[in-house]
């Protein structure tokens, strides 16, 4: 399996809590989606002075989503009843340091600040009793895709304060900017420490036929066809002769 | 070794595609059938989405119907007039059908209608082809053969519009072959078929068309329907996949080719059973993926256009 690395170091520099200064840095800005792309893993490390504990956050572009629901009908399973949330990221990841995980602190902080991916607070468009029972569909589903983690990874902290977490990204991680947050625990509250941009484009030769395809449809159907015809004759051609 | 496709949007291993293209091109060299009927269920049992499926699945018959139809034209057993009008219904049914699919799309219902015609049409076919090929396995082992009328005289004799089709020797409304084609056309569009399991016997039971230009003429039409829903696909829906269509073209050639010599040592008959239960199976595989609970009824649909 190829898998891409991208160094994002994120350096919080050892200043105190009334006064932190954070530096970020990206070894690279973006992660390449090509034909034989198959998922990547991202190494996010940087430094917390105190080494007190940390949540990272990976998030993925908003997106408008329709989940949908089938119910039996007359005998067979159709789509009945749907809901769309108007912006819903793409990709959610989340990882904190074993410390927070031991504690029983965690799932507060996950369900009060809304950040863990089963507490992500999701827009509806009308209003329906339902939108909850599909808020949870979406997240089971993009759970067990590995696009949402509704588990907590985790960081790795050293007493020294170096941290560092692989960011797993599968082979259906959406096309977008994303961004990357750390946040650092204090008084048991998570607080921005330290952000930086991700982005992730197809590229090669899939995202030209991808553009293709949706900017010049018209074309590209035309060139589509003109492919078949000659391929199939070439086929054809070479068979009778061989 | 994986290829991600850039129309579907999944990574799907390149082995498996060539291998389903060679698996369906052997069977249509084999029975002589288009063999889309099992390519579109096949690539949705293995994940690409049912729209993508259809419409890579045209694009993948353009590939296939133009070397039958040269060959055809060379022995010049295409009815062009015929082969005309069955287009002209063609065009307007599969038009009409990148439209209907456009729509059921948005409201979610294109899946089950693509199962639902799929089990319809299979189980048709599949059972007529396996009652008939049975009872003349039976037949041949008794040893009489019953020879019909050379020219029954029916209602559809007494339809209006009229046309002289020389090469087919018929005078018969055009009502019919420009219905026939249209609604062919319909089912090229929705289930990404070419269509010729229902062509040719409307037009040998149902036109009365001779044989001889049968299979040249529905050639002939196929070829310029899957053209045109190939275009209004990729036009409206952005739906054809150039990539999975090529790969599955690769095994597709080799398959036709093993297919076709592996079939003229076997005997017709019993091959006509075979092809029924593949037909029957596919069916029953379908119908069962529509009434089976699912295990999460769920699903998510990105409404996102070009990011």
């Amino acid at each position: 399996m190829r898998i891409a690395v991208v160094l994002i170091s994120v350096i919080l520099s050892a200043v105190p809590a009334e006064a932190r200064q954070i530096a970020t840095d990206l070894s690279s800005h973006h992660i390449e989606i090509t034909a034989g792309f198959e998922g990547a893993e991202l190494l996010l490390f940087g430094h917390e002075a105190n080494a007190e504990d940390i949540l990272v956050i990976v998030r993925g572009p908003d997106q408008p989503v329709t989940i949908r629901r089938k119910e039996r009908f007359a005998g067979i399973w159709v789509n009945q009843t749907e809901v769309t949330f108007s912006a819903t990221p793409g990709f959610y990841y989340v990882a904190v340091t074993p410390g927070l995980k031991a504690d029983g602190r965690l799932e507060t902080i996950l369900t009060e600040t809304g950040l863990g991916a089963r507490y992500l607070g999701l827009t509806a468009l009308g209003e329906t009793q339902l939108v909850e029972t599909f808020r949870k569909a979406l997240i089971e589903l993009r759970g067990s895709s590995k696009l949402y983690s509704t588990e907590p990874g985790e960081v790795q902290i050293r007493p020294d304060g170096l941290f560092r977490v692989t960011v797993p990204f599968p082979a259906s991680t959406p096309v977008g900017n994303y961004s990357v947050i750390v946040y650092q625990i204090v008084d048991g509250w998570p607080i921005v420490g330290a952000t930086t941009p991700l982005r992730i484009q197809k590229a090669g030769f899939s995202a030209y036929v991808f553009d293709l395809a949706h900017r010049t449809p018209f074309i590209y159907g035309l060139v589509a066809i003109t492919i078949a015809l000659s391929a199939g004759w070439l086929g054809g051609f070479a068979f009778r002769r061989g | 070794m994986h290829v991600y496709l850039p129309i579907a949007e999944i990574s799907v291993n390149i082995l498996l595609l060539i291998g389903l293209g060679a698996a369906v091109g052997m069977l249509s060299g084999l029975f002589g059938v288009g063999g889309g009927f099992l390519m579109t269920p096949l690539l949705i049992f293995i994940g690409i989405p049912p729209a993508v499926a259809v419409g890579s699945g045209a694009n993948l018959l353009v590939a296939t119907s133009i070397t039958g139809v040269l060959a055809h034209w060379r022995r010049q057993s295409v009815d062009f007039k015929m082969g005309g009008v069955l287009l002209v219904g063609g065009i307007i049914g599969s038009t009409g059908g990148v439209f209907l699919f456009k729509k059921l799309q948005s409201i979610g219902h294109i899946d089950v209608v693509i199962g639902l015609s799929y089990v319809i049409f299979l189980g048709t076919i599949g059972g007529l082809m396996f009652f008939e090929s049975v009872r003349s396995i039976a037949r041949r082992r008794r040893g009489t053969a019953q020879r019909g009328k050379l020219h029954k005289h029916t209602w559809v004799h007494g339809l209006p519009f009229k046309m002289r089709f020389h090469k087919s020797r018929l005078y018969v409304s055009a009502l019919l072959p420009l219905i026939a084609g249209a609604f062919v056309g319909l089912l090229a569009a929705i289930m990404g078929v070419g269509g010729g399991f229902i062509m040719v016997p409307a037009m040998i039971y149902l036109i009365g068309m001779p044989t001889s230009v049968v299979a040249g003429t529905s050639l002939f039409q196929i070829l310029f329907v899957v053209i045109n829903v190939t275009l209004m696909q990729a036009w409206l829906n952005q739906t054809v996949d150039v990539i999975l269509a090529l790969l599955m073209l690769v095994g597709s050639i080799v398959g036709v080719q093993l297919g076709t010599r592996l079939g003229s040592k076997l005997p017709g008959d019993h091959f006509r059973v075979l092809l029924a239960i593949l037909v029957l199976t596919t069916c029953f595989g379908i119908l069962f993926e529509l009434v089976a609970t699912p295990s999460f009824p769920y699903s998510v649909i990105v409404q996102s256009g070009l990011k």
